[in-house]
């Protein structure tokens, strides 16, 4: 008569094997699983330093910024040497402050 | 590459957690069998139904993986859910169903050949045995399932049921009780029959 021990043993000698279909489905179910939980390769791009990107755009901004105000004075420039031989002359006759000399010979 | 296989659970489930997919598959092969027979006394007879609900499983596991805290033994976790899976899908009546008597005879025919050969292993025995259990009262089952299954001690088993040590020791009991006082009465019956 099988006693308590040999009735449990026998119970663990049951064998399951699985089969390898069920496996492989496991298996796609994980990486599934696991693709699901990354974040998508677009947004990587961006998750680099925004800091980075922000003060390489300000450096970019003051050495074009720097460059357009160099040219527009460089025009300015241009413009006052040629706008100078046309001033008009000193008036002979008009009053201006007399000269020491003069003045005190008047007075003498 | 590194062998897996001498890693243990804890390390298995951190590895799996991460992603490593060799890692998931170590702890599928090292537990599906445990899993398997522990879900037998649930499915009965039907193959098909044991696969099914062997895959159900560990796809709760992989989805549930993250979420997994080590501070509880992996093997209790993971005959916790090989447990609700069993108990939600398999069809019970509430009372013990008699067994057939002829059936019996057999199995305890059965069961003297194991016996009197020192176990080579028979699976043929087992898988009758394991058709038994299935016709148990559900706590009886439920402790059967995770003492030969999970190979737990009656501490893990009374854990995880959230009952006393004691009662899963005397579910135990009752289960191998109906199957050996069954086995013993048709051995006799069978001594007699064939002299």
């Amino acid at each position: 008569m099988a006693d308590t021990h040999d009735i449990e043993r026998l119970l663990r000698e049951f064998r399951y094997e699985a089969d390898p279909s069920r496996k492989e489905a496991l298996l796609g179910a994980f990486a599934a699983v696991r693709h699901e939980s990354q974040p998508p390769r677009r947004s990587r791009v961006w998750a680099r330093p925004i800091p980075l990107y922000a003060a390489a755009a300000v450096l970019v901004a003051m050495v074009g910024l720097s460059f357009f105000a160099g040219q527009r004075v460089a025009a300015l420039d241009r413009q006052r040497a040629v706008a100078e031989p046309h001033a008009p002359a000193a008036d002979a006759d008009a009053p201006h402050s007399i000269p020491w000399s003069t003045a005190a010979s008047d007075l003498l | 590459m590194t062998d897996l296989s001498t890693r243990d659970d804890a390390d298995l489930v951190i590895l799996a957690q991460a992603g490593s997919a060799a890692a998931f598959e170590q702890i599928y092969d090292r537990h599906v069998g445990g899993v398997g027979r522990a879900l037998a006394s649930f499915a009965g007879p039907d193959r098909h139904l044991l696969d099914d609900l062997v895959q159900e499983v560990f796809l709760r596991v992989v989805q549930a993986l993250p979420r997994y805290s080590p501070s509880r033994p992996f093997t209790h976790w993971l005959f916790t859910i090989a447990l609700n899976v069993g108990r939600n899908h398999v069809r019970r009546p509430a009372r013990v169903v008699p067994v057939d008597p002829a059936e019996l005879a057999e199995l305890a025919d059965l069961a003297d050949l194991a016996g009197a050969h020192e176990p080579d292993s028979d699976p043929a025995l087992a898988s009758a045995l394991m058709r038994r259990v299935a016709e148990l009262p559900a706590p009886v089952q439920e402790v059967v399932s995770l003492r030969v299954g999970a190979d737990l001690s009656y501490r893990e088993i009374a854990a995880i049921l959230h009952i006393p040590e004691p009662t899963a020791r005397r579910r135990m009991h009752d289960a191998v009780t109906v199957l050996r006082d069954h086995a013993g009465t048709t051995t006799d019956r069978g001594r007699n029959r064939h002299g």
